[in-house]
């Protein structure tokens, strides 16, 4: 006999009686095969079962400061998957010094491919970023991303004599932390 | 050849579906089909007489049946009593995320066979 269990954001739900079922899912842009566990046993007084299944897509975010394939690449940005929330899931990832980060085990698909969100957490420190939740969708198994990463604008700092008015420092130095 | 329907009566379709095997006069399964609403639609020989074993969860109900030309429809009552105990039925919560980033699967289909 089979049962279809719908999941949507996460979970589903279905009355079902106790027994052994072997377990295989259909999930789009995603490895089917993949399912784990691929059988379970339903006992009495448990009812709540979990699984995993996995993709093999690579997302590369490509960082730049101009966003394009040729920039200038900004090492060491951070980014993260997220929901479409922006709840942060996975582990961080750091562009290289070509301005590479990747993703890997992300889902695909030719026709209504899932949406992969993620979001930067950081740049280098000398480059501007959104941490706004960005997504893309995969109709392959590969794809680039390119993000940019400008540099941080020329800021103008004065730094004059508390008593005696408008009086600046001849030399010194400033040290800003955030 | 002609189109007829068996019918199982007196189970709970939303819980389980009963398997109907059909045998022939060699005893030869010809049929061996879950029904979907406790109805199955198969096609048997007319003035012909048939062995059917319908089975549900443990319990095995066997008939004979004969398919006269004027009778589509073929009525077998599983009675109440066959229900499976309510305690055995849970509503039970399935989770599926992602293998490598332990992200919620948006949407899918969890296929299970008992």
């Amino acid at each position: 006999m089979n049962k279809n269990v719908v999941i949507t954001n996460g979970t589903g739900n279905i009355d079902l009686i106790n027994g052994s079922y072997t377990v295989s899912a259909s999930v789009n842009g995603y490895d089917n095969t993949s399912i784990l566990p691929t059988s379970i046993n339903v006992v009495e007084g448990t009812n709540e079962y979990n699984f995993t299944i996995a993709a093999d897509g690579v997302l590369s975010l490509h960082v730049t400061e101009d966003g394009t394939s040729s920039g200038t690449p900004v090492v060491g940005a951070t980014f993260v998957r997220t929901d479409s929330n922006g709840v942060e899931y996975g582990s961080v990832i750091t562009s290289d010094s070509n301005g590479d980060a990747v993703f890997n085990n992300v889902p695909y698909a030719t026709t209504d491919a899932p949406i992969i969100y993620y979001k930067q957490t950081a740049s280098d420190g000398n480059h501007e970023f959104s941490s706004a939740v960005a997504n893309t969708s995969m109709t392959a198994s590969t794809a680039t991303v390119e993000v940019a990463n400008p540099l941080g604008a020329s800021r103008t700092i004065n730094l004059t004599d508390a008593n005696y008015a408008n009086l600046p420092i001849d030399s010194g130095t400033l040290t800003l932390n955030n | 050849m002609k189109k007829v329907i068996i019918n199982i009566l007196g189970i709970n379709y939303n819980i389980c579906e009963p398997k109907v095997i059909i045998y022939d006069n060699n005893n030869c399964v010809i049929v061996n089909k879950y029904t979907c609403n406790g109805k199955l639609s198969v096609c048997l020989k007319s003035k012909c007489i048939y062995k059917i074993k319908i089975c549900y969860f443990n319990n095995v109900l066997v008939r004979r049946l004969i398919v006269s030309p004027y009778i589509n429809n073929y009525y077998f009552n599983f009675g109440y009593s066959y229900i499976p105990n309510s305690s055995n039925i849970n509503n039970v919560t399935f989770n599926l995320k992602d293998f490598y980033y332990s992200l919620p699967i948006e949407k899918g289909i969890i296929n299970l066979n008992e």
